[in-house]
């Protein structure tokens, strides 16, 4: 098609060319043909004049003539010696013949007759008249009457040579040439241009052919002039026929004389209609051109469309595929926890664990390849987030070091201690690049160590613009192994899609060579880099340098000493009961609220709840309350406002009472701004125990409080290994593996077993990290699992749908934010860092992101849900 | 997409086929502005004789030329119908009307007047206007010649002449014919008889028998538009000489015939008036360029008789005169002395007299 408009363009351009080059034959035809008619009138106007001349010249002569004649019938008898007078001229001669031919008087030497002069018959008839003689010359004739009868005819004759001079009709400057002929084309007086008088044309019978043309047209003008080329060049002739019968005035003029100038302007006008032409041209080519652009454009466009249509198709399809994929899996693998929980016999229990580690596989495979193809598709993207690097790469080392521990190798971490705490970057991505790095290296690690290495470097942005507010550093994760280490001919082949190294030697090990591809393919996804080093058999060590945005530059401070403190979160020191203190928790989300009243069951509290600022307002003006805890982000009126009007009102009951905010955004900055706005504190979501005891013990009026003993005394954990099997509950089959070495340190948790049995089929599902679960329900699973459904029964997909219809992307927020906090307490980190992101796009306004990605957060919304609900019916049943 | 390829193609060549019109027609005011030659006849153009052979004379002209003739017939002489004649040529765009016939120019000099750029053209030399021009032939030639045929045959010495009118043009050749008579027979007498119109069988042929009759005469000439008096003549067997005819249906009694070629005279007054000049004469073209002449000779004319004639066309192409010295009139009066020659004006405006040998018929 494209083709067919260039031909069809080209055929068109070379159809307006050939009109325009006829257009311009036809246009110097013409014009030439112009310039000849115009030159042509011009050169027969001129003969027309020099015939007038030519006429008058005669006239006198014969005017003079006359005057002698009259003068010689009044005395007849002087008429010689009147003569004698004039005769004195060279060449000219007089005479006064009679009837018979007789000469009167006047020059004897020459001798004219009737029949030699047709003039003087005409003048015995009375006229005055002119006539040629070949060889005697030139004759004018008067008659001389006696009475009214004519006497005698009186004449005067110039010899030819006189003529010539005396009748001389020079014209254009002497360029040309002219003649007074007779009827018979002699010539009757000649003219001095002596080059053209002897052009060929004149001798013979040339220029009879020209002549009967200048004849022709003279039927009908005085003058006429043709066009004739001679031996190459080309003249005008012209003829016009004297007053005097049977004389004509004829003559040449070369066109270059005749028609000086005129070629200019033919010139002229050709200079400015061929560059017309290439204008126009060009034109035409500048119109094709970016016709032809345009055209590409729109097929560019039409295909891009159809390629992100199909592109579009296919991630839809691959999505719908893993989803559906992973149900069935997760069935599979809740079936298995339950065959392994109650099956007795040792064979079938192994059967059970294979099909457990299959299944694992399969479903990270899966998850693999829905990322690859998001990524090919360009459907990837990274959406930054503000996360604490400490959560994440505690999270991280929670994640490997089951396996870390089940191969027996040494798990260690080092991160820089000035590494700032709050980052902006895609979370997810970051995370799921440790953990593929991470459990690479203990997949390929028979014995040894990993190490996991965080440092940063100052990075000066070129791209961020002298923005001072905006500092970039360079995370250099590095994880060092002690494994069999790459060869450093394969290390090339090494982020090859579906590329394993050394097939043979690693059969035993499962993948599909997707993970480091992966790794490599989100690395440079971020603007990052990956490299290796690594020695054949000694290790290899991963280098990933991501560049992220510094949120807050506080320094995280030692990991693992941080490490042991967060586990010691959960060690409540003061534990104490107020039974008759009362508070209000403000929380849109019911399930917030349970997680409150879960948290505080054994102080005693009264809590009172309400559902958004308005409804806390009432309950404010009617009762007092010992602390209220306001939630920041509500439908209706969120906690900021609330607190804004709470402070203009006046003479109620809770004019001292203090409001805790319960925030999700706990940076510095968001502090300072809620103590501005009136709040006394703040808290953080997910709230953990300690936090809220500690602000409870602060705020709440001593007289209320009652101290108890602390009743449970936790012993310190060793070592760095076993902080993450402190919150081991979550550590499913941790009793098989982990056994005597870490038996002691937490009695508790041998009790727990079986109860995190229940819960790690929940963990293979992939959404849920049990740990930061428990860890948010005070270890205890009871609520835990109310936690978990009281998620599964408030499902707020209904809610998100209504708010994207209605654009509401407010309320989208809100309730999108709800989703993420309400996952994170139930430990689905990843999917509460999805709605985070959500949330985040919400925030900044980027609703395309939104729109493109509630589905598939709603998909997997329903996915998760759909997996609880399973767990939830599995474990009752 | 193919309605506006179609419009776009049908714009195309419409604009392209303008602008070649517009080349092709531009600058075309070249002289092409027809030209039309009014002509007014006293009687039908189909007729042979006067009217006939003038219409042949201008139309051949005219065809030669290039231009194109407005006709008015049968406008007859003191009815009013020359001066329509004239006020409807120059409606239909006539720029130069030819009168045929002698009176014309007196009885329209008036509407002359009123159309001051159309140029009038007639024989009358009496009248002056700036937009008229006199033009004939010189019959008188040819009657000259004829009278030498009819010295030669009269044996009673008595020769007829039926005429028209008396006027200059008649006149002249009444005079230029007794010249010729007596040229050749010094003793004849010439018996004019008057029918006083152009046109009158009757009266002609009356006349004919008239003069046979009473004064004997035994050739007979005349001044008459159609051929009456030779026919009339044949039933009287008596030799005549015709005026403008041809031989076919006439006995060898009509000898001969005066006749002018007329396409000769029209063409050079019609090209001068295309041309937009004037001669500085009056159009009188004579046997010089064989405008004027006899048409044929009958078996009855004897090759002495030719010989004679051809000899006098001879001489006088070669600046012999009809009316040269001496010339006395009837009434025995000197009009021109020997080797002088009567001037084309005199000839013109002044033949109210008769030569020598002229004889007006009464009753």
């Amino acid at each position: 098609m494209k083709n067919k408009v260039r031909v069809r363009m080209i055929l068109w351009m070379v159809a307006f060319a050939a009109i325009l080059c006829l257009v311009g034959g036809l246009l110097r035809f013409r014009l030439d043909e112009l310039f000849r008619f115009y030159v042509s009138s011009q050169v027969s106007k001129q003969a027309a004049i020099m015939a007038e001349l030519a006429d008058e010249k005669v006239g006198v002569q014969l005017e003079m003539l006359s005057g002698l004649s009259r003068e010689i019938e009044k005395d007849s008898a002087r008429t010689s010696a009147i003569l004698e007078i004039y005769s004195s001229d060279e060449g000219v001669s007089y005479g006064v013949i009679s009837l018979n031919g007789k000469l009167v008087a006047g020059d004897t030497a020459t001798h004219v007759s009737a029949a030699e002069f047709s003039s003087i018959a005409q003048s015995f008839r009375g006229n005055q008249a002119v006539s040629y003689s070949e060889g005697k010359g030139f004759l004018f004739s008067v008659p001389v009457y006696r009475g009214r009868n004519v006497r005698y005819v009186l004449y005067k004759l110039y010899t030819e040579q006189q003529t010539l001079k005396y009748f001389d009709n020079r014209c254009y400057d002497g360029e040309c040439y002219s003649s007074i002929r007779n009827a018979d084309n002699q010539v009757v007086i000649g003219s001095s241009n002596d080059e053209l008088s002897r052009n060929p044309v004149w001798e013979g019978n040339n220029f009879d052919g020209i002549r009967s043309r200048l004849k022709k047209l003279l039927n009908i003008s005085i003058a006429s002039a043709v066009r004739e080329e001679i031996n190459g060049s080309y003249f005008y002739f012209f003829m016009a026929d004297l007053k005097l019968p049977g004389l004509s005035l004829v003559g040449m003029v070369p066109e270059s004389a005749a028609a000086r100038g005129v070629d200019n302007i033919t010139f002229l006008i050709f200079w400015v209609f061929g560059l017309l032409l290439v204008l126009f041209l060009v034109g035409f080519g500048f119109i094709f051109i970016s016709e032809r652009k345009a055209e590409e454009n729109e097929t560019l466009r039409e295909e891009k469309h159809l390629a992100e249509k199909a592109s579009l198709a296919k991630s839809q399809f691959l999505a719908n595929m893993s989803h559906e994929i992973r149900t069935p899996i997760n069935g599979i693998l809740g079936m298995d926890t339950m065959l392994l929980k109650e099956c007795k016999d040792a064979n079938l229990k192994e059967y059970a664990l294979n099909i457990q580690s299959a299944g694992q596989t399969l479903l990270s495979i899966i998850n693999d390849i829905l990322d690859i193809s998001k990524i090919e598709s360009g459907k990837m993207e990274i959406v930054p987030v503000e996360y604490d690097m400490f959560t994440v790469l505690n999270d991280c080392r929670n994640m490997v070091a089951l396996r870390a521990n089940e191969k027996s190798l040494d798990l260690r971490v080092e991160v820089d201690k000035t590494m700032p705490s709050g980052l902006m970057g895609d979370e997810i991505r970051v995370r799921q690049i440790i953990n593929n790095l991470l459990s690479n290296a203990v997949k390929y690690t028979p014995n040894g160590s990993v190490t996991l290495r965080v440092t940063y470097e100052r990075y000066d942005a070129e791209n961020v613009q002298n923005n001072s507010d905006v500092r970039m550093v360079n995370v250099i994760i590095a994880v060092q192994d002690t494994g069999i280490g790459i060869r450093s001919e394969d290390i090339d082949k090494l982020f090859m899609t579906f590329q394993r190294l050394e097939e043979k030697r690693n059969r035993n090990i499962e993948g599909t060579g997707l993970g480091l591809n992966l790794t490599k393919r989100l690395v440079d996804l971020m603007g990052g880099d990956i490299q290796v080093e690594s020695e054949y058999g000694k290790g290899s060590t991963f280098i990933v340098t991501i560049p992220q945005i510094v949120k807050r530059s506080e320094p995280m401070g030692d990991f693992n000493e941080r490490c042991n403190k967060a586990s010691d979160v959960d060690i409540v020191r003061n534990r104490f009961k107020a039974p008759n203190a009362t508070i209000l928790v403000v929380d849109d989300v019911p399930m917030n609220l349970r997680v409150m009243g879960g948290l505080l069951k054994e102080t005693q509290v009264q809590i009172e709840t309400a559902y958004n600022g308005m409804e806390a307002l009432e309950r404010i003006k009617r009762r007092h309350y010992d602390v209220i805890f306001l939630d920041h982000m509500m439908p209706v009126m969120d906690g900021v406002e609330t607190m804004s009007i709470m402070r203009t009102l006046s003479g109620y009951p809770n004019e001292r009472t203090p409001v805790v905010m319960l925030t999700a955004n706990a940076d510095k900055q968001a502090r300072d701004f809620y103590l501005q706005a009136g709040f006394s504190d703040y808290l953080s979501k997910p709230i953990r125990e300690a936090d809220l005891l500690d602000m409870l013990l602060k705020y709440l009026p001593q007289e209320l409080v009652m101290i108890c003993d602390v009743a449970k005394p936790v012993a310190e954990p060793k070592s760095l290994d076993d902080l993450y099997q402190k919150p081991g509950a979550s550590v499913p089959l941790a009793n098989s593996v982990v056994e005597d070495s870490k038996k002691d340190s937490e009695p508790m948790l041998s009790d727990n077993v079986n109860c995190s049995n229940d819960f790690s089929s929940l963990a293979d599902t992939g959404f849920v990290d049990v740990g930061i679960g428990l860890g948010y329900c005070m270890n205890d699973e009871d609520f835990y699992r109310e936690m978990l459904m009281e998620f599964a029964k408030t499902s707020k997909e209904a809610e998100l749908n209504t708010a994207l219809g209605e654009q509401d992307y407010e309320n989208y927020r809100i309730s999108v934010h709800a989703l993420k906090s309400t996952s994170l307490t139930i430990g689905a980190v990843e999917f509460s860092s999805r709605a985070k992101a959500m949330e985040f796009a919400c925030k900044e306004g980027r609703y395309d992101y939104v729109q493109m990605h509630h589905e598939e957060l709603m998909a997997e919304y329903r996915n998760f849900l759909k997996v609880l609900d399973e767990y939830i019916k599995g474990s009752e049943g | 997409m193919n309605k506006s390829l179609f419009v776009a193609s049908f714009l195309g060549v419409t604009l392209v086929a303008v602008i070649v019109a517009l080349i092709l027609t531009f600058g075309g005011e070249q002289e092409s502005k027809e030209s039309y030659v009014g002509v007014v006849l006293p009687g039908s153009a189909s007729e042979l004789g006067w009217n006939g052979t003038h219409y042949k004379g201008v139309s051949d002209a005219a065809q030669e030329l290039g231009a194109k003739i407005l006709l008015a017939e049968n406008a007859h002489e003191k009815t009013g119908a020359a001066v329509r004649a004239i006020d409807s040529l120059v409606e239909a765009g006539a720029s130069m009307i030819i009168l045929v016939s002698y009176n014309y120019a007196k009885e329209v000099a008036e509407t002359m007047r009123k159309y001051p750029k159309v140029m009038f053209y007639s024989q009358d030399a009496d009248i002056k206007e700036d937009n008229y021009r006199v033009y004939f032939a010189r019959v008188y030639q040819a009657r000259y010649l004829s009278g030498l045929i009819a010295g030669r045959v009269t044996r009673s010495n008595k020769v007829g002449y039926v005429a028209a009118m008396s006027n200059d043009e008649v006149n002249r050749g009444i005079n230029a014919f007794a010249l010729g008579v007596r040229k050749t027979n010094p003793k004849a007498q010439v018996f004019v008889a008057w029918t006083n119109s152009w046109d009158d069988a009757e009266v002609e042929r009356a006349n004919v028998r008239k003069l046979v009759e009473q004064k004997q005469v035994d050739f007979i000439a005349y001044h008459q538009n159609q051929g009456w008096v030779p026919r009339e003549a044949e039933l009287l067997g008596i030799p005549s000489i015709g005026y403008n005819l041809d031989s076919s249906g006439y006995s060898p009694l009509v000898m001969s015939s005066v006749s002018t070629h007329w396409k000769m005279v029209y063409k050079e007054l019609i090209q001068d008036f295309l041309q937009k000049k004037q001669s500085i004469n009056n159009y009188w073209i004579g046997i010089e360029k064989s405008a004027v002449g006899l048409t044929f000779y009958s078996s009855a004319v004897d090759d002495s008789s030719k010989a004679v004639v051809e000899d006098a066309i001879l001489q006088m192409q070669n600046g012999m005169e009809v009316f040269k010295g001496p010339i006395s009139d009837n009434q025995g009066k000197k009009r021109c002395g020997k080797d002088e020659v009567l001037s084309d004006s005199f000839l013109r405006e002044n033949m109210d007299w008769f030569v020598d040998g002229v004889n007006l018929y009464e009753e």
